[in-house]
């Protein structure tokens, strides 16, 4: 498939999702573009990471679309309306092109970390072993860790753990890449080493969707800031401007709180 | 002391032999069958998965002797002219496999979700998933429950003695009803399963606990 540079890099349009009687999604539109790093921030339960994940098809959007560089992700949406569920196959390429980094690393502990990187390029899309290995030794060398190549992840700390979720999704080489809440489950001195190694992608120009409570990070980082509550866009803009000014009651409500608890 | 179980210990043997064979191929096979089963019930769900569940359900709800019995007189009757072993073993392949897919199903579900989920996001499709990410950290939970199950089996072995099939516990009978010198025999006979089952015991026993702290 040709990219195509017209389209945004996400486009998402009128996503629904509930989970049962829940009503998570209330109908999310926003568009993504090429470079740019957008941050997502709400209250616990807003929705954040349902919708984070709906961007990689990890939870199914109920109705609307998600459309990754103008194609759609999970569902086709015919002219006459109906969604056709997309194959298995065309679900995982559309996937490995959006890179993913979760609150618990989730790295495979029986693999060491040099296999934890090279394991997806090598399996799903056939690079050759030696070139994977040198993809990860340099991927290594960015985050930091090159001398922790053939360590199992349980002898890593939080932030080491990562670092290394973080450069095994860039050895995929995606367009996109989502994080959910990657240092919530840090010590608080290990949040900067990570935090670095996702402002380093930011300037090279990776975009990202962040959803986050670092609002520092935010705000430094992101170039858009979004924040949800119940599921709906309440107010987005320029980090600056919505952080400064904040229009709704509940996203002032919500930065009270913040800044009452963090100081 | 022990004379006469000295005497007619290469007979038993000849019996254990036939015994191991018989577990070999029950219990081998069964475990394949329960192996596959397993993985594919828990990762395909749905029917698929529930017509798996009813199998389980029928042939553990009902003892391996009775299914014994089920193969060698029912098995004829519906046309099927199976030799006495050949029906034997169809019923030690079908028991163990049902516990073996509770086995297997069982270790699949415990990889966490997180772990498919990462592969999933990864770009993987289901069999790479499966190859790469379930199934190595599947495997540590799923050898020592088998291990048990294959020691339970090859202990089941015995009952096919009661539809005349051949084997240890068989020869062990047929040299008691000779020589009359039942404690002898048996005695021999506890000491040959024994010889056979506890390894397995204590290999099951040794993974548990090296799995246990690797976790
Ligand atoms: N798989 C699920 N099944 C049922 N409810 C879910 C599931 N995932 C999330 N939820 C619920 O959806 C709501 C939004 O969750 P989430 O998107 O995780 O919020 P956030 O990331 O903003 O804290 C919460 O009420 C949560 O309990
Ligand atoms: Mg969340």
């Amino acid at each position: 498939m040709s990219t195509k540079p017209d389209m945004p890099m996400i486009r998402v349009r009128g996503v629904y999702k509930s989970f049962g009687d829940l009503k998570v999604l209330d109908g999310m539109s926003f568009d993504v573009a090429r470079g740019e790093v957008l941050a997502i921030i709400g209250p616990s339960g807003s929705g954040k990471s349902t919708m984070l994940r709906c961007l990689n098809f990890l939870e199914e959007h109920d109705a609307g679309e998600i459309l990754i560089e103008g194609e759609p992700l999970g569902y086709r949406v015919l002219d006459d309306g109906r969604r056709v569920r997309e194959s298995e196959a065309e679900i995982a390429r559309m996937r490995s092109n959006v890179g993913m980094v979760f609150q618990s690393f989730n790295l495979f502990p029986h693999r060491n970390v040099r296999e934890n990187i090279t394991m997806a390029p090598v399996s799903v899309k056939n690079v050759d072993k030696a070139e994977a290995n040198d993809r990860a030794e340099a991927l290594l060398e960015k985050v930091g860790l090159a001398e922790k190549i053939d360590e199992y992840p349980s002898r890593l700390s939080g932030g080491q753990q990562q670092r290394v979720a973080i450069a095994r999704a860039l050895a995929m080489e995606p367009k996109v890449m989502l994080f959910d809440e990657v240092t919530s489950a840090l010590d608080p001195e290990l949040v900067g080493e990570v935090l670095t190694v996702m402002q380093k992608l930011a300037e090279e120009g990776m975009t990202m969707v962040i959803v986050t409570h670092e609002m520092q990070f935010a705000h430094d980082v992101g170039d858009r800031l979004m924040f949800i509550d119940r599921g709906n866009i309440v107010e987005e803009g320029d980090p600056t401007k919505v952080f400064s000014m904040p229009e709704s009651p509940r996203l002032k409500e919500f930065l009270h709180r913040f800044s009452a608890s963090f100081g | 002391m022990f004379d006469v179980l000295i005497a007619n210990l290469p007979y038993l043997m000849k019996g254990t032999l036939q015994t191991l064979w018989l577990a070999l191929v029950g219990v081998g096979l069964g475990t394949f069958l329960g192996t596959v089963l397993g993985v594919v019930s828990a990762m395909v769900g749905g029917a698929v998965a529930a017509l798996i569940a009813t199998y389980v359900f029928v042939i553990r709800g009902i003892p391996v002797l009775v299914w014994m019995f089920l193969a060698y007189y029912m098995l004829p009757q519906l046309g099927l002219m199976v030799g006495d072993v050949t029906a034997v073993i169809g019923a030690l392949i079908l028991y163990t496999g049902a516990f073996v897919t509770e086995i297997a199903r069982g270790a699949v579900l415990a990889v966490p979700r997180h772990q498919t989920e990462a592969a999933k996001a990864l770009g993987m499709r289901k069999l790479t998933m499966l190859r790469l990410v379930i199934l190595p950290q599947a495997v540590s939970l799923f050898i020592p429950p088998l291990l048990n199950n294959s020691v339970m089996m090859i202990k089941a072995t015995s009952y096919v003695s009661v539809v005349g099939v051949w084997e240890l516990t068989y020869a062990a009978r047929e040299v008691v009803e000779r020589t009359l010198a039942a404690f002898q025999i048996f005695l021999g006979v506890m000491l040959i399963y024994f010889l056979i089952c506890y390894p397995l015991t204590l290999a099951a026993r040794f993974l548990e606990k090296r799995y246990s702290y690797e976790h």
